[in-house]
């Protein structure tokens, strides 16, 4: 609170809360949370979950404006402590990237929260409901920005640890079991992280991610297999969070019962940050140190990539349930990302990086446009679905948008990524793979096109007497969003360019 | 000159098809006459050689530019042309014999 | 751009106007549309361009050069005239389709880069496909899907080669793009996915069969409109990238020949126009595959006669159609007593197409045929020539004489309503004004006419073709020697994926079905018990689809590791 202090005092506020904007990103909503649980008014705690949302995109921003202004990394040191013994915070522009998108998620995204949660969480309920959601954003953005090894685990436990409550607050009871699986899974993933991390503490003797990625190279040299060891766990931990195929069974469930707004914020957010760490790690740590072909991670990447794209969209044709389709989607645009990692060009990369952005935008607004509707009709069952195009017109009008954008047609952000994927699968001779690419975006246009057909090409039901398109609060998040999905199609400054920026930082630490 | 044809079956009956359009009174339309009456068929018919005969002659009047070694064959064009024609319909016929299928053969 | 829009969005305007009104205002509205369109095209400045940045490139939406304001003028003519053919058509779908078509495929011509082309290439599928959807019936149903399936993978294609030549070349620019030798370059990759996708929607034979499938398939009024954009957008994407690409005359010469043996045997004489339209693409892609100015000349011009002559004899047909409920040969004839304006309109549809002076196939199929003999292609030449006494036989004689004339079916329907035989007349109007005053069109054309059409030799040498053909007809006709229009369906290209591929995948279904029974009886009860139980555990979903246990879902993790250790430890 000694900024605040100083605040009162000192004339170069600015200049002063400049240098503390790293640990602002996980002080505030970790006292937001703290404030929303002392509260016990659900409309309160969601004022001050609103707040704390926005004034964080304020400082993800105002940070994104630093780094891309800096010559080098911005640090921070907790408590003054320098590394290796203090923990160091640690922002590029991959991860003030990051950043801005988990906290634009969270900022755009949580008025839609304010009608749903007060439909589907139990009024004593729902000031704990966001105090969970402010721990959740607390620990992703922790992850996102933090420069060690062991930090980053905790930051996972706190996001996965509230992530799994606010899954299990889904009003079908299936979200238990759901939820339940999740733990089990994520719980593994984690183990798996921490061993990693662990070995790599014992050949090293340091958990700091720039202090590793020095020490990694020497060690190698005395005792290969620990690191390799370490690597294998790492990688497979985080495939895991981030639900790479087949590793993803944990997510159509978790999806589907959840909270809507827990599946939109979590959908759009909690999968980036997971993909965000194994760039890290894999490039900047490992990549740094070591020559990565000597375990076939971007072979295996590639192949599970590819039959993510295919096999994920594939089961998204046949899902009645358009909350399934979208999560099994979502196991496909994962696969999506994970092929311009795999592919390991700066073209691929920035594929990859600027899909992380485009992705969470267009699965955002579909989710909540698909929540919109359960909020009214009560299912998303597309059998019970006929004709709601006709009656929820913005809706559905905001749906298409994006179902455009997810099958990539140009003048979306879909094609955007599609394209860079494209030119980096080209670039590094890898061409067979457009094939993919484009196959996958025609599955795409199946079950995107499933919806259309029985949105906008049949009678409506008596069941929809009473369906209109929701409040302001739910329509106005949606919109944003569904705009964003066409200004990133067209405009790429602040997307392609600053993706492209950071995967130049991971390919030119490469070894 | 697209309608220079009589149906070939209106010269096996033409006493039925002047039985069956008796009432029609003096003009004694032809049902199977494809303008209505034989004499305007005919006439047609005969326009119709006319122009064949007259393009034979302009042949030896108009001078031709050769461009294929062929074109300096006399008529070649009424030549090149009424054979192209027989062979296409025979081909074509030799061709229902290949792809030829009943109308709901798709339909299973 | 000073004040005006870019041409696509006057349609699109349009269809949003059209979705919102209805009756006689919007009617009124549609009809307004392609004019509207056209003051805007007319005023537009020479050489306009509307450009867009996207990542490295410049999208550039609009471009008008004298090739693409042709087609742009040859598609707001033709919207006028399927609008007014469709005036009492009271479907909102069709209308508002029909304008996102048309403003479509005016895009489409105008985009000066391969994504702007690419989105409208797309846009042309999609907005198309409803004039199929719209007879409503089972069967159209599946003909929509299979035609749409064909159509969106023409498209996706093109954006795959659109990928290559952007990485090879640096630039989405659509110029001249020409055809290297096959050599795994990116280059020659994305000349060739180009070309194919390109091929695709010109239904070049053996990626055909869409065309002639759901063509015929269409309302009385949507194949008029489905007739005019769809394959001349191709054909304008193959004149502006690959003229002069000799593979083009080959392919453009099978065109020519390949579809006209199957017309004289159809019997649904929507179908016969269908091949018709493919053996007309055939003389133009010959002609882009020249490349010299005359070829490139007669190509385009004829791809504007043949909109409008095309259109005419769709729309005659449509006619029949809407007042018969068929267009079956084998059930019409004699149609003349009672529709005597639509068999007039259709006869100068017939002559045109046959390219009879005076009329407008011949002032623009001749340069073709005369680049040609020029550029020394003596054997295409001479097919063409046979291709061009086919025209005679199946779209000169056949369309008017089953439809019209030959024996009376007794059929007596009324003239055609007035809106379509004023769109009728219109059709017919540019038909005999554009070959009876070329100058006109000669003048739109991309490089200067040094070409004169009306000389007694051209004259005379096609008489002499056209009425010998039509003698050698009537000869065989009265021989009896004439193939009778039979009902029958006739199997083409698309039986291999129709018939052939259903039955194999069937045999392997049907195969794989048999293997597992063996497997079980072999491996006796155990494997069947596993089985059950798996499936008891694991409900009645597919493998990856169902809710796994979390233990299976631990054991993939497990086996991922184990894999990855196993690669470190070797």
């Amino acid at each position: 609170m000694s900024v605040l202090a100083a605040a009162a005092t000192a004339p170069s506020f600015a200049f002063v809360i400049g240098d503390h904007l790293p640990i602002l990103q996980v002080i505030v909503p970790l006292l937001g949370a703290v404030l929303c649980a002392l509260t016990r008014r659900g409309s309160f705690a969601f004022a001050i979950a609103a707040l704390v949302s926005w004034s964080l995109l304020g400082v993800a921003i105002m940070l994104l404006w630093q780094v891309l202004g800096a010559a080098a990394p911005i640090t921070y040191y907790i408590g003054g402590w320098a590394p290796p013994w203090g923990i160091e915070y640690r922002v590029d522009a991959l991860n003030a990237f990051i950043l801005v998108l988990v906290a634009g998620v969270g900022a755009i995204t949580i008025p839609f929260a304010y009608r749903t949660v007060g439909k589907e969480i139990d009024e004593d309920k729902q000031s704990w409901f966001y105090a969970l959601f402010l721990l959740c954003l607390s620990g992703l953005m922790g992850m996102a920005v933090t420069g060690d090894a062991f930090n980053i685990f905790v930051f996972m436990e706190v996001s996965s640890l509230s992530a799994y409550a606010l899954i299990a607050m889904g009003s079908d009871r299936r979200a238990l079991l759901a939820a339940y699986q999740y733990l089990i899974m994520g719980t593994i993933g984690a183990t798996f992280y921490v061993i990693g991390i662990g070995l790599l503490y014992v050949v090293t003797g340091t958990l700091n991610l720039a202090d590793l990625a020095t020490r990694i190279g020497p060690a190698f040299g005395t005792a290969p297999q620990p690191i390799l060891a370490a690597l294998a766990f790492i990688v497979v931990g985080i495939s895991l969070k981030l639900a790479l195929f087949p590793l993803h069974l944990w997510l159509p469930n978790a999806y589907a019962f959840a909270p809507t707004f827990v599946t939109t914020f979590l959908a759009a957010t909690a999968t980036k940050v997971a993909v965000y760490i194994l760039l890290r790690l894999y490039f900047t740590v490992f990549g740094g140190a070591i020559s990565l072909s000597d375990l076939p991670i971007a072979e295996v990447l590639l192949m599970l990539s590819i039959a993510a794209m295919f096999i994920a969209s594939i089961l998204a044709v046949y899902e009645d349930s358009v909350e399934r389709m979208l999560a099994y989607s979502s196991v496909a645009q994962i696969g999506c990302i994970t092929l311009g990692m795999a592919i390991a060009t700066r073209a691929g990369l920035t594929g990859s990086i600027v899909h992380l952005l485009n992705h969470a935008v267009m699965k955002a607004t579909l989710f909540m446009a698909i929540g919109a509707v359960v909020y009214r009709v009560g299912t998303s069952c597309m059998s019970e679905l006929a004709g709601i195009g006709r009656k929820m017109p913005l809706t559905m009008g905001l749906f298409v948008v994006a179902g455009l954008s997810i099958i990539g047609v140009p003048g979306t952000a879909g094609f955007i990524s599609k394209w860079q994927l494209g030119i980096g699968a080209v670039d590094a001779g890898l061409w067979p793979l457009v094939f993919v690419l484009v196959g996958s975006s025609l599955i795409a246009v199946i079950y995107i096109g499933k919806v259309v057909e029985v949105a906008y090409f049949r009678e409506p039901g008596d069941n929809l007497a009473d369906a209109r398109d929701p409040p302001a609060s739910m329509l106005i998040p949606m919109a944003l969003l569904g705009a964003a999905t066409i200004y990133f199609g067209l405009d790429t400054t602040w997307s392609a360019q600053i993706a492209d920026t950071a995967a130049q930082i991971l390919i030119g630490g490469l070894k | 000159m697209a309608k220079g044809q009589a149906d070939p079956s209106s010269s096996l009956s033409p006493a039925a098809a002047a039985a069956a359009h008796g009432a029609d009174g003096a003009k004694a339309a032809d049902k199977h006459a494809i303008l209505g009456t034989k004499s305007r068929d005919n006439i047609v018919l005969y326009v119709l050689y006319a122009i064949a005969a007259v393009s034979l002659i302009g042949d030896f009047v108009i001078h031709r530019h050769v461009g294929h070694p062929w074109e300096a064959l006399p008529e070649f064009y009424p030549l090149y042309a009424f054979v192209s024609i027989i062979v296409l319909i025979f081909s074509a016929k030799a061709l229902r014999k290949l792809v030829m299928r009943p109308e709901d053969y798709y339909d299973d | 751009m000073t004040g005006n829009l870019a041409p696509f969005l006057v349609f699109y305007i349009g269809a949003a106007l059209a979705a919102l009104t209805s009756g006689a205002l919007r009617s009124a509205l549609m009809l307004c549309v392609p004019l509207a369109g056209a003051y805007n095209l007319w005023t537009l400045p020479p050489s306009t361009t509307l450009d867009l940045q996207l990542l490295d490139y410049t999208l550039q939406l609009v471009r008008a050069d004298k090739l693409s304001l042709l087609f742009a003028w040859l598609f707001h003519l033709a919207a006028f005239i399927a609008i007014l053919f469709a005036l009492h058509v009271k479907d909102r779908t069709q209308a508002v389709a029909g304008l996102v078509y048309a403003g479509s495929a005016v895009g489409a011509v105008m985009a000066g880069d391969l994504i702007t082309l690419f989105v409208f290439w797309e846009m042309l599928a999609v907005s198309s496909v409803f004039f199929i959807l719209a007879r409503g019936s089972a069967h159209s149903y599946a003909t929509a899907m299979r035609y749409l399936i064909i159509q969106v993978a023409s498209g996706v294609i093109l954006l795959a080669g659109i990928l290559f030549h952007a990485k090879a070349t640096g630039s989405i620019a659509f110029g001249s793009i020409g055809l290297p030798t096959f050599d795994g370059s990116a280059a020659a990759i994305g000349a060739w996915l180009i070309l194919i996708a390109i091929f695709i929607k010109a239904a070049v034979p053996l990626f055909h069969n869409w065309l002639t499938d759901a063509y015929p398939e269409a309302t009385a009024t949507g194949t008029v409109f489905l007739s005019a954009f769809t394959t001349k957008v191709a054909v304008y994407a193959l004149a502006r990238g690959f003229a002069g690409v000799d593979l083009l005359v080959t392919i453009g010469t099978i065109m020519a020949l390949y579809p006209i043996f199957f017309a004289v045997i159809e019997n649904d004489l929507r179908r016969v126009l269908s091949y018709s339209m493919m053996n007309q693409i055939g003389f133009m892609i010959v002609g882009i595959g020249i490349g010299t100015n005359l070829a490139i000349n007669g190509a385009v011009s004829h791809a504007f006669n043949d909109v409008i002559f095309k259109g005419l004899l769709f729309m005659s047909m449509g006619a029949v159609l809407y007042r018969t409920g068929t267009t079956k040969a084998s059930e019409l004839g004699g149609l003349f007593r009672s529709m005597p304006w639509t068999t007039t309109f259709c006869l100068v549809g017939a002559l045109s197409i046959s390219a009879v002076p005076l009329f407008s196939g011949f002032v623009s199929k001749s340069m073709i045929m005369v680049a040609a003999i020029e550029e020394g292609h003596p054997l295409v030449w001479l097919a063409l020539l046979f291709a061009s006494a086919g025209v005679v036989e199946h779209a000169g004689i056949k369309i008017p004489y089953f439809a019209f004339f030959a024996h009376d079916s007794g059929q007596r329907p009324k003239e055609a309503p007035l809106n379509m035989l004023l769109a009728m007349g219109l059709a017919a109007l540019v038909c005999i004004f554009n070959g009876a005053y070329p100058w006109i069109l000669y003048a739109a054309l991309p490089f200067p006419v040094d070409y004169a059409p009306f000389t007694f030799e051209h004259i005379l040498t096609q008489v002499q073709l056209l009425a010998f053909a039509v003698l050698a007809v009537v000869a065989l006709h009265k021989s009896g020697l004439y193939p009778d229009e039979i009902p029958s369906r006739n199997i083409d290209a698309e039986w291999t994926y129709r018939k052939a591929l259903p039955a194999v995948s069937g045999a392997v279904l049907a195969l794989a079905t048999l293997t597992r029974r063996g497997v079980e009886t072999i491996g006796g009860k155990l494997v069947s018990r596993i089985e059950r139980e798996l499936r008891r555990q694991n409900g009645p979903e597919g493998y990856f689809g169902r809710d796994w246990p979390t233990g299976f879902m631990a054991l993939w993790t497990t086996a991922m590791l184990g894999a990855y250790l196993l690669f470190a430890y070797l």
